[in-house]
Formats: structure tokens, sequence, C-alpha cells
């Protein structure tokens, strides 16, 4: 079960990162993202990835 | 084991070279600070891959014949606050990605004890894989 997660966690991965300028793309006309979207994109990534790490943590609260 | 040594193989190929697809394939609509955040993105993704693997395998127990997580919390906590720690800093300067990314790797792989270590090695080595990519362009 163990080794399935971590080829699971790996197959998942390399779609995600691939996908996100044909996602944007695909909402925008085939228009390519300017600087502004990517910039705003790249925030969205990092606020929801620490979102995720705090919410871990609360429920976590260790020693 | 050997089969999954095989497909673990193919595995890491794939997002080695997917990795680098997309990292060929950045926009060239891009410039400057919109390349940065493109390229930071990536080791966001990167990063938080790691710290899902790390949540999940937490969360993933096992009985032999005692029942436990595959990774411990101690563990799990080191990831989540590296990676954490991390975004907060690469979120401020993005362009600064490869030594942030670098020293959060670094650092987890320095925390874990030899049982996370072994677990998380995958997910650390893919993680480091995609920031050289990155770092070489």
């Amino acid at each position: 079960m163990y080794a399935q997660l971590i080829i699971q966690a790996f197959a998942l991965f390399a779609p995600i990162v691939a996908d996100v300028i044909n996602k944007h793309r695909a909402a925008n006309n085939g228009q390519m993202p300017t600087n502004e979207e990517m910039i705003a994109a790249f925030n969205a990534h990092v606020d929801e990835s620490i979102k995720k790490a705090d919410e871990w943590l609360k429920k976590h609260p260790g020693n | 084991m050997k089969s999954f040594i095989v497909r673990l193989t193919v595995s890491l190929g794939l997002i080695t070279t997917l990795g680098g697809c997309a990292v060929r394939s950045a926009p060239v609509s891009l410039s400057g600070a919109g390349l940065a955040a493109w390229q930071a993105n990536e080791v966001v993704i990167a990063l938080d891959t790691v710290m899902n693997s790390a949540i999940a395998l937490n969360e993933l127990q096992i009985c032999d014949p005692q029942c436990h997580s595959v990774l411990s919390e101690q563990n799990a906590r080191i990831v989540v606050q590296s990676v954490r720690s991390a975004d907060i800093v690469i979120k401020q300067f993005p362009a600064g990605y490869v030594m942030l990314a670098t020293t959060a790797l670094d650092q987890i792989e320095l925390y874990l004890d030899t049982t996370g270590k072994a677990k998380l090695q995958p997910y650390l080595t893919a993680a480091r894989v995609i920031l050289t990519t990155l770092g070489t362009r």
C-alpha cells in the first residue's frame, strides 16, 4: 500500500505541473498568461500550501 | 519489491521528463517577475507534494503487529514546518526559490530520523530533480 501511495503521488504530480498553462489557455480563449496573471496564480498556490500546513499544525499541535 | 523499484524508477523518469517539459514550455509571454513566478510556482508545487506525501503517510496506519503511522507525527511536523517556512519566504522573494527550496529540503533531510528519511527519500529526490532542472535553465 505504501509503495502504491508513492507511485500515485508521482503519477499525479507531473500533470499538475504541466497543466497550469493549459488550464489558463482553455479559460482565456487560448491566450497565454500575462506576468500579472502568473504572479497571481503563484500567490494563490503559495497561500493554499501555507493554509494546508496551518490546518495540519492546528490539528497536530505537538509538545 | 523488484516490481516496485522498476515502477518507481519509471515514475521518477516520468516526473523528471515532464518536469523538464513543463519548464521548457514556460509561456513566451512571461518575462522578469512573471517568469520567476512561473519557476517558483513549480517549486512550490514540488514542495507541496513532499508535504502532502508526509501528511498522507502520517495518516496511513500499518500493523506489524502493533499499529502505527507509516510516518511518525514528529517527522511529518518537520516536513510541514519546513515547507511552510519556505513557502512564506518564497512568496516574498520568488526569484530566490532555488536557495530557499534547497534550504528547506536540506533541513528536512537533516532533521528527519532514519526511518522518516527512508520513507520520504523518493519524494525528496524528485523535488531536488525538479529544482535542479529549473535552476539550470
